[in-house]
């Protein structure tokens, strides 16, 4: 599996033996491009395939209240699909946002490589715990928090994640999100998000020019979108 | 979604009082029944704009005028 982001990734916290990451090098992927806004997954589908992310992103939505609502991102060394291992359907609908690729594996492959190796098997469950962790904070963000802060929160959170997995270049970031994709995941209008922008813009923070994204002041930016990145797990599990 | 385009109409949602904002981008949507909704969707804009004694005007514009005024007045009773 070309899964150098998601083992750089895990590797920060777990120590893959040379077994497993051969086990996880020798996994058979097959490619497949995505063009904006096309679905991986549509809510409903029965997939027999786990999609791990390679480049772009996607996003996880579903209409609620005849509104879309983007419930996470993923980024590159994520898997957005981990749960249809063990129930079967999928009960969102995952996106392209801009071109992205993503790598297919069969379900039976992924059993069989975890059915090999109870260290992958944890690995494999601890990202679903991950996923949970993250869906978590995001309930905080789109109730809890006011505007200012959730959009704060968001951009921090995206710079967090794409750091992990060498995506973040001097503060800045590729970020192919429209306003209304902010907007969605936010529960926000989109005029509020520009407005909650050019604020952020306006007090130093980040900079957003088309589809590049630079944070000025981190410290300040976390601290106003209250984003403290524990949730994301990065420490050592040892 | 050439076709869909064509059936949407823009709407501008400007905000005036205490923390005024002028909306030049505005957004695309399919009637007036959508641009309430929205409108409404915005109130949350008085979550960090808007004081005690302060007031929030939204007043949604397509392209012929004035479509829906929303206005939220506030004052401390004590």
């Amino acid at each position: 599996m070309p899964a150098s982001l998601f083992i750089k990734r895990v590797e920060h916290v777990i120590d893959l033996s040379p077994e497993d990451r051969a086990a996880l090098g020798s996994i058979r992927v097959v490619e497949r491009s995505l063009a904006h806004r096309e679905p991986l997954w549509r809510e409903g589908d029965k997939p027999v395939q786990c999609a791990v992310l390679l480049s772009g992103f996607l996003c996880r939505h579903k209409v609620a209240n005849d509104r879309d609502q983007i419930l996470v991102f993923s980024v590159p060394g994520d898997f957005p699909d981990l749960q249809t291992l063990h129930l079967g359907s999928i009960d969102h609908n995952v996106l392209s946002i801009g071109a992205s690729r993503v790598g297919l594996i069969s379900h039976e492959r992924i059993k069989n490589v975890i059915n090999a190796s109870s260290r992958l098997t944890h690995l494999f469950w601890r990202e679903t715990q991950l996923d949970a962790a993250m869906f978590r904070e995001w309930v905080c963000n789109v109730a809890a928090r006011d505007s200012l802060s959730r959009v704060a929160h968001l951009i921090c959170e995206m710079e967090a994640r794409l750091a992990i997995v060498g995506l973040v270049e001097n503060g800045s970031f590729n970020l192919p999100f429209t306003q209304q994709d902010i907007a969605n995941a936010t529960g926000m209008s989109n005029v509020h998000v520009n407005r909650t922008v050019q604020e952020l813009r306006k007090r130093g923070l980040i900079t957003w020019e088309a589809r590049t994204v630079k944070i000025l002041n981190k410290k300040a930016l976390r601290e106003l979108g209250e984003f403290v990145p524990d949730y994301l797990h990065q420490h050592s599990l040892a | 979604m050439a076709f869909v385009r064509h059936l949407m109409s823009r709407y501008f949602f400007h905000i005036s009082g205490s923390d005024p904002f002028h909306d030049v981008e505005g957004m695309d949507l399919p009637d007036d029944r959508a641009a309430w909704r929205e409108a409404k969707r915005l109130v949350r804009d008085i979550e960090n704009n808007l004081e005690p004694g302060g007031d929030w005007h939204l007043n949604v514009v397509d392209g012929v005028g004035s479509v829906f005024v929303l206005s939220v007045k506030s004052r401390r009773a004590r």
